[in-house]
């Protein structure tokens, strides 16, 4: 009598693929064991599961994310069906081992063989295959008392106690492959170099419209080859449709292209076309990656945002830290209220032409992935399973496997994504201020002026890799439902100095949504609200592009209704005051707004008038304002003056005279300072400086 | 301990069996004279004042020494970074030289008295610990209590002090007192007795008080002026309504042994002056949680003992402006509408921002403090 297996796990493919392997592989070396497949209704797994001859049965479940606050009633209330029913299908089957491959559906499963491990009403082991880099949340939850967890990456054994690196279970046909013979299999002609591109099982549309949208970019270079996946039709997605209609938008007809570029629903022979590709432009599913590795070819990742976990992100990372791939962050923008997500096609053809330019490059490329394939993961994981089930106590095991595989030891290298990718909102724009002011610090030595500075700093941003991962943490925080998110994503914008995302922060201020009711009713105004706007106009001068959308958004948000929104507005005239100089409809406006009710926008008015006003225009305003019973308007007056004649604006002495006369400046000493904490900073600095001095001498 | 002295002294002299003719009455005299509220009262404040002299310096030596030191509190405020360093947990001489006069001169079988003490320990340890955790660098990053875990432990604390005070046989005040509810300027009670209906109430005030002085604490000298005005109306109605004739006049409830309170008021009074005394700008120490937890926690219970809850609302109008302004600015404005509805909150760092510098903002809220104390005043005639 065989083993008698429960395998379980889905919801995407990516999940059910290493189940249905390591099933396959079990069941050859043990004809006679039994397996009963546990999934969901809704999930992958019904479609692909019988495919391959596996009895499959039903539970509940649902997935560690809730758009309402009452979707945990209904996790958990699925959940906890799920567990019921999963604990007597495990008492009537009476496994020896129950084998999650992740994914919501095997948390049931796999909770219900602890529960009745617990009460000895089950003798089965857990074992677990996480395949990403970062575990799902219920993977991680369930992995911490697993008797096993397998991995593919080495960097996610931080997450659980019990954890050996075995790989990804990839099926056995794909593997190193001699590219020539492939081409010529495919009738490619041999000259030529090939792209290969494809979504996965789900999630194709970025990746569809990239590439199409690349095509006119990429038309000049006839050394080319382009094949294209775009995937099987979804009830939601037509991706045959879509590439169509995309097509027709740039100007372009499949016969103009054929023999250079050729569109496919659905690879077969994916293999083959792996064997071919010269640079392979896919997601980063963990399956992706490992059979990108197992036949050793260059990649250029697309990963898909907003999963649990941020989990693609943080595999293509991992790949990227190889050398074995290069990423490209998908983008977001809302478009019909929606968030979507999208990739330029001129920068996917940009990035593709500089791989396939960089020879050097794309050996190392190809050459790395392929150091990191783990052909033998299937076999290592099966005996691992049976040696399990034989009687080895899983700690022994453990620590014979990982002495053979040090490659375990690497596993805290690289956690600094890891961390961020957990970060959001408020404490990842923190997160990205240190960042950017670390990078600024390390540009100290640039001399010269501040544009000057700033340019270095874009230049700086632009090549950081951390900084890039940010931007794209930061595009998505902009097309959230959560105000809260928006704001730190707008606050990101600025400080990560995205100048692409520029029509957006516009696109804020001008927004003129009504808010809700109850929110009006106590002094709210609109749907897009007041710190975003205030903090969209901060942003938009943090970016420092001076252009007529700014000036559009500089006149709305001088006559915003809320008041930080005035005297940020008018801070941006100050800033951008090189463009807008006499600009009649600025002035008139900032003229309004020196009549203002609060005096932080007046202040800020004043001081925007003197940068930009003519001078004859603004006098009145000034001399009446220079008796304001704040002082700080009456400070902004005297600057406002000052800028004037900076700007060499014909002001009357009589009137700068007639001013400052006038002027209450009611003591001579305002701000008091401590002379003994000035002594005692003084005396610190004395003890800091040999320090560095000796410091910089042993560098030198 | 000396009141406790000076009437058992007096007792046994007038009970002596031998007469002492000349020294019998000089001490008779003295005893007497001891026993009178208004004396100790007057005591009460010199003794703390010197027990804040005696303990002060020393104490911010020892605090600086232990690295009881100000943290960066509010961020965005002009002054904020400029008292980082600044010895904390200052609290520390306004209770000593508090609970040192109370010991000496006060009658401590009175209950009044063992319920403010109360008050005084609990919000006291409250205060401590916060400092503490706040001073202690906590994995690199600062934090205090919790501001869920600060109110479980004042409400808690209102809690306690509500049973007690609505249970007849410990009660200071007779029962159909106890559960029912006044306003200023009015004689009667607006609700008769409504038992533990009163409660809720009774750990509202305790919070909403507490709380109030707490967040007011956040410019030198800001928090104790005014709490020293509060205290001394306070101190005035509790003596007066221990007083037959006074409550007969005032219309006030009669509530015996009340006017023990006048001493720890005035006890209370003295340790705030001592206090100041280092805590004017600039200060050298400020009070802390320690301090501005006590202070709030001692008005509570006085509010609530002596029936005179929505009296706070005037005499501690600077701390319930501070608190309103708080919380309109980061419950509506920050968290609902996500805007702005006060340059800044609180209430002294909108004036701040105004343009005002720190002294006349703390000034010009003493200002408003003492005249509100004023009409606090008035209530008790004009009735």
């Amino acid at each position: 009598m065989g083993h008698r297996f429960i395998l379980t796990g889905g919801g995407t493919g990516g999940h059910v693929t290493p189940a249905i392997a390591l099933g396959e592989e079990l069941r050859a070396r043990e004809p006679d064991a039994q397996f009963l497949y546990v999934g969901t209704r809704t999930g992958k797994e019904a479609e692909i599961v019988p495919r391959y001859g596996f009895p499959i049965t039903y539970v509940k479940s649902h997935q560690w994310s809730f758009r309402r606050k009452w979707h945990v009633v209904r996790f958990v209330w699925r959940v906890a069906c799920g567990t019921i029913k999963s604990c007597y299908l495990i008492m009537k089957f009476r496994p020896d081992a129950v084998i999650g491959t992740g994914g919501y559906v095997a948390a049931p499963v796999v909770f219900a063989n602890l529960l009745l491990r617990r009460t000895g009403l089950s003798r089965a082991l857990t074992i677990i295959h996480e395949q990403n880099t970062v575990p799902g949340k219920l993977n991680a939850l369930v992995g911490k008392v697993a008797d096993l967890v397998l991995l593919s990456f080495p960097t996610a054994s931080a997450h659980f106690p019990r954890a050996v690196c075995v790989g990804y279970p990839v099926r056995p046909e794909i593997g190193p492959a001699d590219r020539a013979e492939a081409k010529r299999r495919l009738g490619i002609p041999p000259g030529r170099r090939v792209v290969l591109a494809f979504g996965g099982s789900m999630g194709a549309r970025t990746i569809n419209r990239a590439v199409v949208d690349a095509l006119p970019f990429l038309r000049g270079r006839k050394d080319l080859h382009i094949v294209h996946g775009t995937g099987r039709k979804l009830s939601s997605y037509d991706p045959v449709a879509d590439c169509e209609s995309r097509m027709q938008r740039n100007a372009l007809t499949y016969e103009s292209l054929s023999g250079w570029y050729e569109a496919h629903e659905f690879i077969d022979r994916i293999g083959e076309y792996y064997a071919a590709a010269d640079i392979v432009v896919c997601r980063s599913g963990a399956g992706t990656l490992a059979e990108l590795c197992a036949c050793g070819r260059a990649a250029l990742l697309i990963p898909k945002a907003n999963l649990p976990g941020d989990h693609q992100v943080l595999n293509a990372l991992e790949m990227a830290r190889r050398g074995a791939a290069d990423i490209l962050f998908e983008d977001a923008v809302t478009t019909n209220g929606a968030p979507e997500e999208y990739v330029a096609g001129k920068e996917l053809a940009r990035k593709i032409v500089e791989l396939l330019e960089n020879k050097p490059k794309l050996g190392r490329m190809e050459s790395n992935a392929l150091a990191s394939a783990r052909p033998e993961a299937l076999k290592v994981s099966v005996c691992v399973i049976l040696s399990l089930l034989e009687g080895k106590s899983p700690d022994g095991l453990l620590s014979e496997l990982t002495a053979r595989e040090p490659v375990v030891g690497d596993a805290h290298l690289d956690t600094r994504f890891g961390r961020v990718a957990a970060l959001s909102g408020e404490a990842l724009r923190a997160y990205a201020e240190t960042v950017v002011s670390s990078i600024c610090r390390s540009l100290d030595c640039v001399s010269g002026t501040p544009s000057d500075r700033e340019e270095a700093l874009v230049r700086a941003l632009n090549a950081d890799e951390m900084v890039a991962y940010l931007r794209y943490r930061a595009a998505t925080h902009l097309t959230s439902n959560n105000w809260r998110m928006r704001n730190a994503g707008v606050k990101m914008v600025g400080i990560l100095r995205q100048r692409d995302k520029l029509p957006v922060l516009a696109g804020f201020v001008k927004d003129r949504t009504p808010a809700s009711r109850m929110r009006r009713l106590l002094g709210g105004d609109f749907e897009t609200n007041g710190f975003i706007r205030r903090n969209s106009m901060a942003s938009l001068i943090r970016l420092g592009v001076a252009s007529p959308v700014v000036r559009e958004v500089i006149l709305c948000g001088l006559a915003d209704p809320y008041f930080e929104v005035r005297s940020q507005a008018a801070r941006a005239v100050q800033v951008f005051c090189g463009s807008l100089e006499n600009d009649k409809e600025i002035v008139e406006r900032l003229l309004n707004c020196a009549k203002d009710r609060y005096f932080e926008v007046v202040v800020e008015a004043v001081k925007a008038l003197g940068s930009v006003a003519f001078a004859e225009t603004v006098l009145e305003v000034f001399r009446s304002l220079s008796q304001h019973q704040n002082w700080r308007v009456r400070q902004a007056v005297v600057e406002g003056c000052c800028a004037l004649l900076d700007r060499g604006q014909d002001v009357p002495k009589a009137f700068l005279s007639e001013i400052l006369a006038g002027m209450m400046v009611t003591s001579t000493g305002f701000c008091p300072s401590f002379s003994l904490k000035l002594a005692v900073a003084k005396l610190g600095e004395r003890i800091r400086e040999p320090d560095n001095a000796a410091g910089d001498r042993g560098k030198s | 301990m000396l009141y406790h002295l000076a009437s058992e002294a007096f007792q046994w002299y007038r009970q002596a069996p031998v007469s002492f003719p000349v020294i019998g009455s000089d001490v008779l005299l003295i005893t007497r004279f001891l026993m009178y509220l208004s004396v100790r009262a007057i005591l009460a404040i010199l003794t703390s004042f010197v027990v804040t002299m005696l303990v002060g310096r020393r104490l911010i030596r020892l605090l600086h020494a232990h690295h009881v030191r100000d943290t960066i509190k509010d961020f965005g405020t002009i002054s904020a970074t400029d008292k980082r360093g600044t010895p904390t947990m200052g609290g520390l001489i306004i209770i000593a030289s508090l609970v040192v006069p109370v010991l000496l001169w006060c009658d401590l079988t009175n209950r009044f008295v063992q319920i403010a003490l109360a008050a005084t320990a609990w919000f006291g340890a409250i205060g401590v610990v916060d400092d503490y955790l706040k001073v202690r660098p906590y994995r690199g990053r600062i934090r205090g209590l919790g501001e869920a875990q600060k109110l479980a432990l004042q409400g808690l604390f209102g809690l306690g002090l509500g049973i007690v005070y609505l249970t007849p046989a410990i009660s200071p005040v007779p029962p159909e007192v106890a559960g029912s509810f006044y306003v200023p300027f009015y004689k009667y009670a607006v609700l008769h007795d409504i038992g533990w209906w009163y409660l809720p109430f009774v750990v509202f005030v305790t919070v909403l008080i507490s709380n109030s002085v707490n967040l007011t604490d956040g410019m030198d000298g800001l928090a104790i002026m005014p709490a020293n005005f509060a205290v001394l109306v306070y101190g005035v109605i509790a003596y007066a309504m221990g007083n037959v004739v006074y409550a007969e006049y005032l219309r006030y409830d009669y509530l015996h042994g009340s006017g023990e309170l006048l001493v720890f008021c005035a006890a209370l009074f003295g340790a705030g002056l001592g206090f100041l005394w280092y805590n004017a700008y600039p200060a050298e120490i400020i009070m802390g949680d320690t301090g501005s937890m006590a202070l709030g926690g001692i008005l509570a219970s006085l509010a609530i003992m002596l029936k005179q809850e929505v009296l706070f609302l005037i005499v501690g109008g600077v701390f319930v402006a501070e608190t309103l302004s708080s919380f309109i600015q980061q419950k509506i404005g920050e968290n609902f509408l996500g805007r702005r509805i006060f340059y800044r909150a609180p209430l002294h760092h909108q004036m701040e921002y105004r343009g005002l510098a720190e002294t006349k903002v703390v000034i010009r809220l003493w200002i408003i403090a003492g005249l509100l104390a004023m009409v606090g005043l008035a209530s008790m005639k004009l009735r």
